[in-house]
């Protein structure tokens, strides 16, 4: 029956239609289960994370995207309430093969709208998902579909187009890889893939700061900080790839040890190998992806980003350099007046990961924040934080468990001379 | 006729011997002092004056048995009686005599005649009710004086007690900013901040410096303004402690009533009228009977005849009907009555302000106990965290400490005020009332702020 609300209503969508929007979707037209049985064919290792199931319908990759809120853990310690998508941020990452017809189904449970723009991705221009532009938001109950046929391969992204910033900066994104109809050679054993990101997380809060744009608190892969972030494992001699996508607000070089790795592609696809340039580190630059790949050498190697102060946990911008400061016999003077002081940092500032580590304080800081400096190596405190991780490459690893830190060979480990 | 005569001295004589002078009762306003401020001073002859001050009570007995004030304030009721009783007195019969020879064969001719002022004696009764009363009048200032000194030592032991408190306090102020400028200086013997820096450490030391001499000397002056009130030859030793507020503060009614009933000011003037209504109740009563004098007459005739016979001197109120003086006691009467009002009204109004500046001071109280000084405590914590972690520096860990300690000087300052007002609130109910106290609740609430740090990083790496 009409009624005046739904008249306006209805009035109101009148241009939309006369303009070729599309509309939300139909009830014949329904999204799968996000939590069904697994038909996804994934080969893609998404670091502390998972690739999205699909359903086949008459021919169609369907998958169902859910923005939502989530309480996500950027490491022990500190948790945040989050955006994401299907319980995460990142969003789970989506595969697909080059030529597949596929239907993307996205459900809008956050309480503003948003939209999903498929970074890099070769599509009509009605599906980019640009709120305002290609399509009118999609508000808070309401599913709305993607629909096209993919016509590229390569290792892309997904992200709202509407209130970006805060979107973003809560955490909404996700991988889209497309794998090539035709596999190219050499072949990948191992395919990694992460997205960096930054976050103000203030010390002590549990939301994250959407009006920062420099001084961020945390550096991700894939939305967590070491130790938090997944060790990277290989056979040595398998063939290696990491894709790494740059969802942050800042260039990051990405660094591995003990490895010449070639740039082999990006969301371009993959290169033709004439245009594989080697490197040890490839800046990946805000927006961009790249593709590197290597044949893994037995070893524990560190892998990066280079920016010093992305591998740290949370630090101060304001904090008076202390190196060099003696102050340890007015120690017990300023105790008087404030229990509990400590000096700290006289000759450098590992002696905060060396606190950390052994203990002394680490629950003393505020409340939900993770100290600068952390993780436990065999030799002792590894003193890192932020985008950092380890690439463990072991001549019989079994596939499954962390074989645990590498056994040097005689003579090929540094050693003390006095 | 001789016998006649004597009757008459002697009559005189035992009339004289019923006018009974007035006491001055300087026993009684002292019993008084000691009911009201709930002291008992009996048998202290031999007390030191220079003994340690524990709490409200030593300072206050110390005030009654020392300071020369209360002596002075008996002295004066004294001499009030005095001249009382030399206003009332009956004046003495004046005695006559007259020799006159007239010649020598007729004789001599003696008058002699004893004539009292009885008009005095109709009016004593009268007069020395209505001076009873202006008596009790002074008894009641007396009083008044004595209370107030002993209001003015519970006001400044209580300033005192709050100016120690903020002169430790602020020794702890001065010491931070003093460690936060040294701390600047090794920063900057390292290299690690300019002189710019360093300077803006020293300025923040150098104002700590000043407040911490500014409040202790502060102290000295609280110090030696109880010593005056005491009355004592030594600065008196601080050994008490305030004491935390009462759990409610009394409604207006109750201090009213209270007022009413036994501010000696108001009995003071209330006492005034009742003796002011008497007085011109006297004039108006003998407004016809100006002066009498009565006694007897004898005369010897030179023949040696004898002649006695009363004798009288009666003012005859033609002219004068005594009109002047009634019109003076009426006006006397009712300036005491309006004033007696006004002082009702000064009393009633200033009830109402100060218990509105004490429920002011004590909501401030409220607020820094709820929720200042633990937000402060937090932010500490929270400071001293992040100095954990890196995240915050020395400098400002130091400074929010002295910011805190600065907080909790504010928070003395509304303290000192609660306890002013209710020393004011006690003298305006003549003393009836006094804030109940029980030691030490300030403190807990000053050495919980520091001590919960201890408790919380007592770990040293």
């Amino acid at each position: 029956m009409p009624t005046r609300r739904n008249f306006i209503r209805d009035a109101s969508m009148l241009p939309l239609l006369a303009a070729g929007i599309p509309m939300p979707v139909n009830a014949q037209l329904a999204p799968p289960a996000s939590n069904g049985k697994s038909t996804s064919d994934a080969r893609i290792i998404t670091l502390n994370g998972r690739s999205l199931d699909y359903r086949m319908n008459a021919g169609v990759k369907e998958f169902h995207l859910i923005a939502e809120p989530v309480e996500h853990e950027f490491a022990p310690g500190t948790v945040a309430k989050c955006w994401g998508y299907n319980g995460s941020t990142p969003g789970p990452t989506i595969e697909v093969t080059e030529g597949d017809r596929i239907r993307i189904f996205l459900t809008n449970n956050l309480k503003e709208h948003t939209t999903m723009h498929w970074h890099g991705a070769l599509l009509p221009c009605g599906m980019d998902g640009i709120g305002g532009v290609t399509q009118p938001h999609i508000q808070p109950g309401e599913t709305w579909v993607y629909e096209w046929t993919v016509r590229q391969h390569g290792t892309l992204m997904y992200h709202p187009h509407a209130d970006e910033m805060t979107q973003m900066a809560f955490g909404m994104m996700g991988l889209f890889i497309v794998h090539p109809k035709q596999p190219s050679t050499p072949a990948v054993d191992r395919d990694y893939a992460f997205l960096l990101h930054n976050w103000a997380m203030h010390p002590g809060t549990y939301r994250p700061d959407p009006s920062v744009m420099v001084d961020f608190d945390l550096w991700t892969f894939n939305s967590k900080t070491f130790p938090a972030i997944d060790y990277l494992y290989a056979r040595s001699g398998d063939r290696v790839r990491i894709r790494v996508g740059n969802l942050s607000m800042w260039n990051h070089p990405i660094h591995l040890h003990g490895h010449q790795f070639y740039v082999t592609g990006s969301d371009g696809g993959r290169y033709p190998e004439g245009l594989w340039r080697p490197e040890v580190t490839e800046i990946v630059g805000v927006g961009q992806m790249r593709d590197i790949e290597f044949d893994a050498v037995p070893g524990d190697w560190a892998f990066h980003c280079h920016m010093a102060h992305h591998t740290m946990g949370p630090m101060s911008h304001e904090l008076p350099n202390m190196i060099g400061v003696q102050q340890r016999d007015l120690v017990e003077q300023i105790r008087q007046v404030v229990p509990g002081y400590w000096t700290h940092g006289e000759f450098g500032m590992a002696e905060h990961a060396q606190h950390i580590a052994s203990g002394h304080h680490r629950n003393s800081g505020p409340a939900n924040t993770m100290p600068m400096m952390d993780g436990l190596g065999p030799y002792g405190p590894i003193e890192m934080g932020g985008m950092f991780t380890v690439l463990k490459v072991r001549d019989d690893w079994d596939g499954k468990n962390d074989p645990g830190w590498y056994n040097h060979l005689p003579g090929e480990q540094a050693y003390k001379l006095g | 006729m001789y016998r006649l005569l004597t009757a008459a001295l002697l009559l005189l004589w035992m009339s004289g011997c019923a006018v009974r002078p007035l006491d001055s009762g300087r026993e009684q306003v002292l019993d008084r002092s000691q009911h009201r401020l709930q002291l008992d001073i009996s048998g202290e002859a031999e007390y030191n004056c220079n003994g340690p001050l524990s709490e409200l009570a030593d300072a206050m007995r110390t005030a009654l048995l020392c300071n020369p004030q209360v002596q002075i304030a008996l002295a004066e009721l004294d001499i009030t009686t005095a001249e009382l009783n030399r206003q009332i007195r009956i004046d003495n019969p004046t005695l006559g005599l007259a020799v006159r020879d007239s010649d020598a064969e007729s004789g001599v001719n003696i008058e002699l005649d004893l004539l009292a002022p009885v008009i005095d004696l109709i009016l004593y009764p009268a007069r020395k009710s209505n001076a009873q009363a202006t008596l009790e009048r002074h008894r009641h200032l007396a009083l008044a004086a004595i209370l107030e000194l002993a209001n003015q030592v519970e006001a400044g032991w209580y300033a005192w007690q709050v100016a120690d408190l903020k002169a430790r306090v602020a020794q702890r102020f001065a010491l931070t900013r003093q460690l936060n400028a040294e701390l600047g200086n090794r920063y900057y013997q390292a290299g690690n901040i300019n002189l710019h820096e360093l300077s803006e450490l020293k300025l923040e030391a150098g104002t700590g410096g000043l407040l911490e001499d500014q409040l202790s000397a502060e102290l000295t002056m609280a110090g030696i303004q109880m010593q005056r009130l005491l009355g004592v030859n030594e600065p008196p030793v601080l050994s008490g402690t305030l004491g935390k507020l009462p759990k409610n503060d009394p409604d207006k009614s109750t201090i009213w009533a209270l007022t009413q009933d036994s501010h000696p000011l108001l009995q003071a003037a209330r006492a005034n009228t009742d003796a002011l209504a008497k007085s011109l109740a006297l004039e108006r009563r003998f407004r016809f009977l100006l002066d009498f004098e009565a006694g007897i007459s004898l005369e010897q005739e030179p023949d040696g005849g004898t002649l006695l016979g009363p004798a009288i001197e009666l003012e005859l109120p033609l002219w004068n009907q005594n009109q002047a003086e009634i019109d003076e006691a009426s006006g006397q009467l009712d300036k005491g009555q309006q004033q007696l009002l006004a002082l009702q009204q000064h009393f009633s109004a200033e009830i109402q302000l100060t218990l509105g500046q004490m429920q002011l001071a004590r909501n401030r109280l409220a607020r820094y106990r709820q929720e200042i000084l633990p937000a402060y405590r937090n932010k500490l914590d929270q400071t001293l965290r992040e100095y954990n972690y890196m995240l915050t520096g020395p400098f400002e860990l130091l400074e929010t400490r002295a910011g805190q300690i600065e907080t909790t000087l504010a928070f003395l300052d509304d303290l000192g005020n609660y306890w002013r007002f209710a020393a004011k609130l006690s003298r305006l109910s003549g003393g009836s009332w006094r804030a109940a106290d029980t030691p030490d609740l300030q403190l807990d609430i000053l050495s919980s702020a520091i001590n919960k740090q201890e408790q919380q990083h007592a770990h040293t790496p």
